[in-house]
């Protein structure tokens, strides 16, 4: 039980997108690459407020995700996590959600080197989180179900 | 483009920020796919499963492990094709459409290959955020 909480820890610390599968208001399934921040056997996902993915959990709490390690290529071994989603609002109480999420993605070092290679987009990727941190929410997935599944790799 | 009351109550159009690119802009990235995984609905529970990815003609063939859930032909399934970790490298392909059953002539006959013929596509690319109308 242990080994498996060590193994899980290390592999999600290996990951920075999970990809998130949920069920429609209309039935389809929809799937999406998110930024992640992970506490406690649950994880927080910033989203727009009528995002597809809150407008699915919404309705459908169940969702999967999996953690797939950026540098892993080739066939390789992802973690896929059974969860029930919920929809969290308000800006306060989910500041350190929010502040970990930013420390994570927006400030870190390969972060800023891309936009630095990037100066001519500074002031459209600035309009663009800016715009959408006025309408945010934050879904939380509690963890109920993980195994490791093997990936298929690339085309050789 | 979305609208917005000013101080004097007048509607203006605000140019909202936008990471759409036409699917034709990631030609490369469908051509080698760094990572793939489909959606579909199977048991009346939604499935994630990570699959290879080939286009065959205007449709996508995708390759499922031998022990993985294969989604039924006439399956509504999203396929997504994601590169990137942060903001100016992320872009990706998620496309809606229906398998058309199992299929032959895979690029790895270990795999099992399933064919899903899209109609609706959304692409991304954050190295071409901008304003939209531009």
């Amino acid at each position: 039980m242990i080994a498996a909480k060590v193994k899980i820890d290390r592999h999600l610390a290996s990951c920075r997108v999970v990809r998130v599968a949920a069920r429609l208001p209309s039935g389809t399934p929809l799937v999406v690459p998110l930024w992640f921040v992970h506490r406690r056997g649950s994880f927080f996902l910033t989203q727009r407020s009528e995002s597809p993915l809150v407008r699915a959990v919404a309705v459908h709490p169940d969702v999967v995700m999996l953690f797939d390690p950026e540098r892993s290529t080739g066939e390789r071994e992802v973690l896929r996590v059974r969860g029930r989603a919920e929809v969290r609002r308000g800006r306060w109480p989910l500041a350190g959600i929010v502040v970990r999420h930013s420390v994570r993605y927006h400030f870190h070092p390969r972060a800023l080197a891309g936009y630095l290679r990037h100066p001519e987009r500074i002031v459209d990727i600035l309009r663009y989180y800016t715009e959408r941190s006025r309408m945010s929410a934050v879904v939380e997935v509690r963890m109920e179900q993980a195994q490791f599944i093997v990936a298929p790799g690339p085309s050789s | 483009m979305a609208l917005r009351y000013s101080r004097f109550g007048m509607v203006d159009s605000v140019p909202r920020a936008t990471r759409r690119v036409s699917i034709d802009e990631l030609a490369d990235l469908l051509a080698d796919p760094p990572r793939a995984s489909v959606a579909f609905l199977a048991h009346d529970e939604v499935h994630l499963i990570p699959v290879r990815v080939c286009r065959k003609g205007d449709g996508f063939l995708l390759g499922f492990r031998a022990e993985a859930l294969t989604p039924r032909t006439g399956t509504v399934a999203t396929l997504l094709v994601d590169a990137g970790v942060f903001t100016p490298e992320l872009r990706g392909v998620r496309l809606r459409g229906v398998v058309d059953g199992l299929a032959d002539g895979g690029p790895d006959e270990e795999l099992t290959w399933c064919l899903l013929v899209a109609d609706q596509v959304v692409a991304w690319d954050y190295s071409k955020l901008r304003r939209s109308g531009r």
